[in-house]
């Protein structure tokens, strides 16, 4: 009798931990997602990872991406890697979507064949996520969704303009060329206003949304040269032709002119960024791309580290 | 057969009624109206508290019948119909096939007939397919059986097109219905504001809706034909309505309840379920909205009741827009009598009254010798839409599973008891 009950107790013990393991289970898929606390412990787990510290993990992580990327893509390979776990890649060519399968159902799926994490790159956006959280019960981490969110672009971002300006209260960044599309200005507008900085934007009125206001933006510049002249660093962004299904800009050579980042520009400009890829002559001359003010190098190496510091967070949190 | 509805408030504002009064129905009509009406051996329902107005008419409904019936089908909506207090719905022509033929006509009525439950009142389509390239034969679906013209949800792009329309239902003593949205400048999910800042998917401006609104007022002035705009969203085209009617153009308008109740915010909470074409925009829409109905810019309200299934359903770009709306009209618009917009006698006015005069249904009201077509509702009771009281074969809607007040209780369509609440 006494057995029955110990049993019957141990089982209800267990339903419980897993109960509470499944509402600690980290889903990465708005910058929101993470709280300021998280976002310092990543942080510095991230410059321990820079300075040599090694983590060896356990588990199966698919990289589900419906886009093409290079180096987010990449960045997460050599990370997951690096902290020694398994790494599964799917592309859209390959995957059952394209034989009609919902995402959210491609999810469950990986979910039951057993992985621990997935990332995932998709042409549309998750927001407003509740349906993934509801149905999909292993850790995920958005690496960019349509013209949304891309929260590691942001850590980067965060990460890279502490090393070179240190404290950012106060500090200005503002992002030039095509907002409307950029998930990584979306996400990185939150992450920066929390941490003090002042954002500004600048780009063609055709690729500026309304209501930017409501989202932190505190300038707006109809000249890029204004907007260098303000900000302590600059972040120009790709003009996403991809994404464009209508006559957005004159012409990409008149668009250089007026918002690139030309040889006279870089003169005046202290610092600044890109998160790739870089149409050059586009976006930034390319003989300056990599000159010393250029953190966009900086950027891809953080890139690896942040997104180990990440995951190994979001891992642990759930085993631990 | 004889029903006699006791101690109800009698709320009618088309004949100036607004009384605790019984009602006596015989047969298919209402036989007498006043104070203490006692008649032995018939079946006598105390609505005491309840209010009682004559039925609720809605000039926008997809039925999803023919082809579409997964989503929704005549006995299913007309369920719905009934249950929200509607004993007449215009439903839509965006079938399939299409409601382009007088056998489609039929195929409806008859099926609707059948059921039995409201009267349905077709709309055809007003091009071959809903392609916009070539007018329907408007004078044999007249004939068959439609109420009027519409290419909803594909609106008529062609500017000569539309007015040739305009004048052929003219001198058919009917009218054209618009979903007014320029395609070559609308192509996204969500309105042009603070979600699409956020979020970066792609918007449908308002101004696709107000430039069309302008191009079919400004025919409707030249030709003198009867448009209809249909699910009115801007305060802009409220201005331009506004203009046109002023002018002594024959507009009529329509607003879905969920425009006047949500703004684009509620898209945070439940996705796509927020999604409609045209899109929820900003309060001060909302606003311009709600005053354009009390004003008379705007001359009723219609659901577009829009039944999608769940895998329709899904990521906000992915998914299709539309909500189902039969069963929560009226208590959106209780709800905005609470917070102090309408009155009783205007939810009646336009949601009975104003729809029954722009189709030119004349013997609509609680009047002795007319169709017994009523509605029965519980100001206060509170219910929450979902699998136990929705009857709808979808649940799209944002108010899936929300709690609300105010209740259909009854709905009688030609003297016969259609619906009477369970919960």
């Amino acid at each position: 009798m006494c057995l029955i009950i110990c049993i019957n107790l141990a089982k209800y013990v267990m339903i419980e931990v897993n109960r509470l393991l499944l509402k600690s289970m980290r889903y990465i898929l708005s910058s929101t997602d993470l709280t300021n606390k998280d976002i310092e412990n990543i942080l510095s787990l991230a410059s321990k990872f820079k300075r040599g510290y090694k983590e060896n993990l356990k588990g199966f992580v698919s990289l589900l991406f419906l886009e093409p990327s290079t180096r987010t893509r990449l960045s997460f390979e050599m990370a997951l890697k690096k902290l020694g776990l398994n790494v599964s890649n799917m592309t859209s060519k390959l995957s059952s979507m394209e034989k009609g399968e919902t995402f959210i159902d491609t999810l469950i799926t990986l979910e039951s064949i057993g992985f621990d994490l997935v990332v995932t790159r998709t042409p549309f956006a998750l927001f407003p996520y509740k349906e993934i959280k509801e149905n999909v019960h292993i850790p995920i981490i958005n690496a960019g969704d349509g013209s949304n969110q891309h929260p590691t672009q942001a850590l980067i971002d965060l990460y890279t303009l502490r090393e070179a300006l240190g404290d950012l209260k106060g500090k200005k960044v503002v992002y030039i060329g095509d907002i409307s599309h950029s998930r990584v200005f979306r996400s990185g507008v939150d992450l920066l206003n929390r941490f003090g900085v002042k954002v500004g934007v600048c780009g063609p009125e055709t690729l500026i949304p309304a209501d930017l206001d409501k989202l932190g933006v505190e300038e707006i510049f109809k000249k890029v040269d204004d907007a260098i002249e303000w900000a302590d660093v600059c972040i120009w962004l790709r003009l996403q032709r991809e994404r464009q299904k209508e006559q957005f800009i004159t012409s990409e050579y008149e668009y250089f002119l007026q918002f690139g980042l030309t040889k006279e520009r870089y003169e005046k400009v202290k610092l600044f960024m890109h998160p790739g890829p870089v149409n050059r002559n586009v976006d930034i001359d390319g003989d300056i791309l990599y000159n010393e003010k250029s953190l966009i190098l900086d950027q891809v190496k953080n890139g690896v580290f942040i997104r180990m510091a990440l995951i190994t967070y979001v891992l642990q949190s759930r085993t631990s | 057969m004889k029903i006699l509805l006791k101690g109800g408030r009698v709320v009618d504002p088309c004949i100036n009624i607004d009384d605790e009064l019984d009602i006596l129905i015989e047969g298919d009509r209402i036989r007498e109206v006043g104070k203490d009406i006692n008649v032995k051996g018939i079946e006598v329902f105390d609505v005491k508290g309840k209010v009682v107005v004559p039925g609720f008419i809605d000039l926008h409904v997809h039925l999803r019948d023919p082809g579409q019936t997964y989503k929704e089908d005549i006995e299913s909506g007309l369920k719905c119909a009934v249950a929200g207090g509607f004993t007449t719905i215009l439903c839509m022509p965006n079938t399939n096939p299409p409601v382009d033929t007088a056998e489609t006509v039929k195929y409806i009525i008859d099926k609707a007939e059948r059921v039995g439950l409201c009267e349905v009142l077709p709309c055809g389509t007003v091009t071959k397919g809903r392609k916009g390239k070539e007018l329907s034969n408007m004078y044999l679906l007249k004939e068959a059986g439609c109420i009027a013209f519409t290419d909803d949800g594909s609106p008529v792009q062609d500017a000569l097109l539309m007015k040739r329309a305009l004048q052929i239902a003219k001198q058919l003593d009917t009218f054209i219905m618009n979903h007014c949205e320029d395609d070559s400048i609308s192509y996204g999910h969500i309105n042009e504001g603070y979600i699409h800042a956020l979020t970066g998917i792609a918007p449908r401006s308002p101004e696709a809706e107000e430039i069309m609104i302008a191009r079919d007022c400004i025919l409707s002035l030249k030709t003198e034909g009867h448009i209809h705009i249909q699910h009115v969203s801007s305060s802009l085209s409220v201005e331009i309505i506004r203009h046109f009617k002023d002018k002594g153009a024959p507009i009529t308008a329509e607003v879905n309840p969920m425009h006047l109740y949500f703004t684009e915010e509620v898209i945070k909470e439940v996705g796509s379920n927020g999604k409609v074409n045209p899109p929820l925009r900003r309060e001060e829409d909302k606003i311009a909205l709600i005053e354009a109905l009390r004003e008379g810019i705007i001359d009723c309200v219609a659901t577009d009741h829009a039944p999608h299934a769940p895998h329709e359903k899904g990521l906000i770009e992915e998914s299709m827009p539309g909500m189902i709306g039969l069963q929560t009209a009226l208590p959106i618009m209780l709800e905005l009598k609470r917070q102090g917009y309408f009155t009783l006698n205007d939810i009646v006015r336009f949601m009975s009254c104003n729809p029954a005069r722009i189709i030119s249904k004349k013997d609509h009201g609680i009047h002795p010798g007319n169709p017994a077509n009523l509605t029965v509702f519980d100001e206060n009771k509170e219910w929450i839409l979902d699998e136990n009281t929705n009857y709808s074969k979808s649940r799209n809607t944002p108010l899936w599973k929300r709690r609300m007040k105010g209740k259909v209780i009854m709905t009688i369509y030609m003297g016969k008891v259609v619906f009477k609440d369970q919960y």
